[in-house]
C-alpha cells in the first residue's frame, strides 16, 4: 500500500508538472499567478474537506510546518511558471527536481538522521546525475 | 495530516497578495487548469504524506523529484522539444535509480 501511495503521488506531481508547462504553451504565461492562486486554492478545498472527514486534531508542529511548506511551495511554483516562459521544460523540471534531490538528502541525513543504505545512495546518486545531464 | 491543511493555507496567503498587487487578473482557461492542478497537488501531498508514515523522507522525496520525467516525455512527445544526446543519457538515468529504490523498504530507519 504504501508504494501504491508513493505510485499516486508520483503520477500527481508529474501530472501537475505537465500543467504547469501546459499553462505556458496555451499563451496564458501572463496569469501565472492567477493559475497558482486557483490550483493552492483549490488545494485547500480539498485538504479542508480531508480535514473534516478526520478527527479534528491539529498540532502548533503541523501548524508551523504546513504554513512555512505552503509558503515556499506557493512561491516556487509561481516561480516555476514564470521560469517555463523562457527555458525549455527538458531543462526547468530537472534543474528544479536537482536542487530538492539533493537538498532534501543531505537534510534528511543530516538533520533527522536517517540511515540511507548503500544501494539507496547510489539510487540518489543517480538521480542527481540524471537531473544534471538533462540540464 | 492538518499540516496538509495549513500547507495549502500557507501557499494561498503566499500568492494571494501576490495576485491582487498584480492586477488581480483572471483567465477562464487559466481557472480550470489551476483547479486540476490544485486536485492533482492535494492528491500527491495526501497520498505522500501518507506514504511518509513508513518510508524514508531521503528515499520517498527522491522518487518524487524523478516525476519530471513525465513533463519531460511530454514535451519531447507531445511538444517537440529535442533531448540532445547528454539529456538522453541523463533519462536513461531514471529507471537505473528506480532500481536501486525498489526492493529496499524502510530497510533504514531513523535513529532518533
Amino acid at each position: 500500500l504504501s508504494l501504491l501511495l508513493l505510485a499516486i503521488a508520483f503520477v500527481a506531481t508529474g501530472l501537475t508538472n505537465v500543467i504547469n508547462k501546459l499553462i505556458v504553451v496555451m499563451g496564458l504565461g501572463e496569469y501565472a499567478v492567477f493559475f497558482t492562486l486557483t490550483a493552492v486554492a483549490t488545494g485547500l478545498v480539498v485538504a479542508g474537506i480531508v480535514q473534516l472527514s478526520q478527527k479534528p486534531r491539529i498540532r502548533r508542529r503541523d501548524i508551523v510546518l504546513g504554513l512555512v511548506m505552503g509558503a515556499t511551495g506557493g512561491l516556487a511554483m509561481a516561480s516555476l511558471i514564470v521560469a517555463l516562459r523562457t527555458i525549455p521544460a527538458v531543462t526547468a523540471f530537472p534543474v528544479r527536481s536537482c536542487a530538492n534531490i539533493a537538498l532534501t538528502a543531505g537534510v534528511s541525513y543530516g538533520l533527522w538522521r536517517e540511515r540511507v543504505t548503500p544501494r539507496q545512495w547510489l539510487g540518489i546518486a543517480c538521480a542527481i546525475a540524471s537531473v544534471y545531464l538533462l540540464v | 495530516m492538518s499540516a496538509n491543511l495549513f500547507l495549502h493555507i500557507g501557499a494561498t496567503a503566499i500568492v494571494l497578495p501576490f495576485f491582487l498587487a498584480t492586477g488581480a487578473r483572471t483567465h477562464p482557461t487559466a481557472l480550470w487548469l489551476g483547479v486540476t492542478c490544485g486536485v492533482f497537488m492535494a492528491v500527491a501531498v495526501i497520498a505522500f504524506f501518507y506514504h511518509m508514515k513508513s518510508a524514508l523522507l531521503a528515499v520517498s522525496w527522491t522518487v518524487i523529484g524523478l516525476s519530471i520525467v513525465i513533463p519531460v516525455a511530454v514535451a519531447i512527445m507531445i511538444w517537440g522539444e529535442r533531448p540532445t544526446t547528454r539529456q538522453w543519457v541523463g533519462l536513461g538515468l531514471i529507471p537505473v535509480a528506480f532500481v536501486c529504490f525498489a526492493g529496499n523498504g524502510k530497510s533504514g530507519e531513523a535513529e532518533s
